[in-house]
């Protein structure tokens, strides 16, 4: 019963859980950087039809374009490269190296480089996630089976038609995870950009309330933040079920061994 | 219809088919059996046109193949569906890949899966069925192309018995009904002669033809039953075993 109203209304509950734990803090620690969590909701929902919209619309463009060019590229060369062993010996090496690399500490080159407005921003985002794209579009197309190319040879497609009916639909539902990943990943480093050279994006607005010492707009924030991401974990996880169903079957509804 | 001469294939430093003649009429079944690593699946592959660096020639009616024929069906192992199609899709892959006009499409493909008994599956995915519907998909799939030669690999070795008899009588079917030659590889005695009009054995590891047995038992579906079908199985063991102990002695 109970798991049945969890499991139904997931989202919702999860909310009411993280809103429990802020409360319990709150009581707790009984200190003024941690509010009342309906308070906090209630500034959020007041800035959201004003400043906080134009903040959050900022960030939110700079996401959405990191991720297209990211996957654009990430995509193209992690198939180029799953796909032809002599590629990717000469550059699976390099991309190792520069994996791991804390792109963010390039932020002041890309801004001389890049000027200190959106490009700097979107171009840090991207650089970080376009490994995590590429890597794991490269790693799964290695993994596809040799049977399943010989079976579609078989049927005498061509170069193009082996990408269109086998490698695309492969990968796609591992493409997902990685934007999952990458979502998740680009949120944080941008709001560490949006700290330099912006008055405008989430997390301007965040650092702005907390110099300010209005920690009311600032915990505003970190909700807005918050959803934001949800909202596009949402969006994936809905095109995921219109274009995977297929992987989802695959994955099974119930199949936790203990 | 078939006409291999002199076919040998090399990778890297071993030689797994080695000079291998080999003729095949039309409407005829072949059945390849051999132990594991005898170049049988190597030499269907070759047939297929899926294995290109080869010496010797593969003619199938008239035309070199060195690349997958349009008028031959294949199925692999491990049935080769693709989990994101459904079994429609899959049955219309090839098909589709030629840009057939769409309605006739439906049309092959829909008599196909009917023909198998599938067609209440078609909307749904490979891993909603289980295996003996997956290798029928597979089959319907080689079949909606109409092809005149059919090469199967190890086509129903995951399969329990009686799917897999209940499969054998399908393919004897298809057979009788169309115009097919077909050509298998299987590691299964009984398969090769209730399925095999000839049956070509394999030689462990030098990849060359040991024998080729007529088998007076094909064509009927209840020969299971009967003593001949027993007699013909102990021939093909004895040859294979003694095959074995050839090697063995050297």
């Amino acid at each position: 019963m109970i798991n049945q109203l969890v499991n139904k209304y997931r989202t919702l509950y999860a909310m009411l859980m993280v809103c429990l734990i802020w409360l319990l803090l709150h009581y707790l620690l009984q200190i003024a950087i941690i509010p009342n969590p309906i308070e906090a909701l209630l500034t959020f929902f007041k800035l959201l039809s004003g400043e906080l919209m134009i903040h959050l619309g900022a960030s939110l463009l700079r996401i959405l374009i990191s991720i297209f060019i990211s996957i654009s590229i990430g995509v193209s060369i992690g198939l180029w490269l799953g796909l032809h062993y002599r590629y990717d010996q000469f550059f699976g090496p390099v991309i190792y190296l520069l994996f791991p690399v804390p792109k963010i500490a390039f932020l002041p080159v890309l801004m001389i480089l890049f000027g200190l407005g959106n490009s700097s921003k979107i171009i840090l985002v991207t650089i970080i996630i376009v490994f995590q794209i590429l890597v794991t579009i490269r790693d799964s197309v290695k993994g596809l089976s040799y049977h399943l190319f010989l079976s579609i040879q078989s049927l005498g497609a061509n170069k193009w038609q082996i990408y269109r009916h086998l490698v695309l639909p492969a990968i796609l539902p591992k493409l997902y995870t990685a934007l999952r990943i990458s979502v998740g990943t680009s949120i944080s480093v941008l709001f560490f950009a949006e700290n330099y050279a912006t008055t405008y994006g989430i997390g301007y607005f965040i650092m702005d309330a907390w110099v300010r010492i209005n920690y009311l707009q600032m915990y505003a924030g970190i909700i807005a933040i918050s959803l934001l991401g949800l909202f596009i974990f949402k969006a994936i996880d809905f095109l995921e079920n219109r274009t995977c169903q297929w992987a989802i079957l695959e994955k099974g509804k119930n199949n936790s061994y203990f | 219809m078939i006409e291999v001469q002199n076919l040998s294939v090399k990778y890297q430093q071993n030689t797994i088919l080695n000079n291998i003649d080999l003729t095949v009429k039309p409407k005829e079944t072949l059945a390849i059996i051999g132990p594991s690593g005898c170049g049988k699946s190597t030499l269907l592959y070759c047939l297929a046109g899926l294995l290109k660096p080869y010496q010797g020639n593969i003619h199938i009616k008239g035309e070199i193949i060195n690349k997958p024929r349009k008028e031959t069906g294949v199925i692999l192992q491990e049935y080769g569906l693709f989990p994101w199609k459904t079994v429609y899709q899959n049955a219309a892959l090839g098909l589709t890949l030629r840009h057939e006009n769409k309605s006739k499409i439906k049309e092959r493909v829909n008599d196909v899966l009917e023909q198998l008994h599938i067609k209440e599956q078609c909307h749904r995915y490979p891993i909603q069925l289980s295996g003996g519907q997956q290798q029928r998909v597979a089959i319907a799939r080689a079949l909606a192309t109409n092809p005149d030669l059919l090469l199967m690999d190890e086509p129903f070795s995951s399969l329990d018995t009686i799917v897999r008899e209940e499969l054998q009588g399908v393919i004897l079917d298809l057979y009788q009904k169309r115009s097919l030659s077909v050509i298998f590889v299987t590691h299964n005695i009984e398969e090769a002669v209730f399925l095999g009009k000839r049956i070509m054995i394999m030689t462990p590891k030098s990849g060359r033809i040991k024998s080729i047995l007529e088998n007076p038992c094909f064509g009927d579906h209840h020969i299971r039953n009967e003593v001949a079908f027993h007699q013909m199985c102990v021939r093909v063991r004895e040859e294979l075993e003694a095959e074995q102990h050839d090697q063995s002695t050297c």
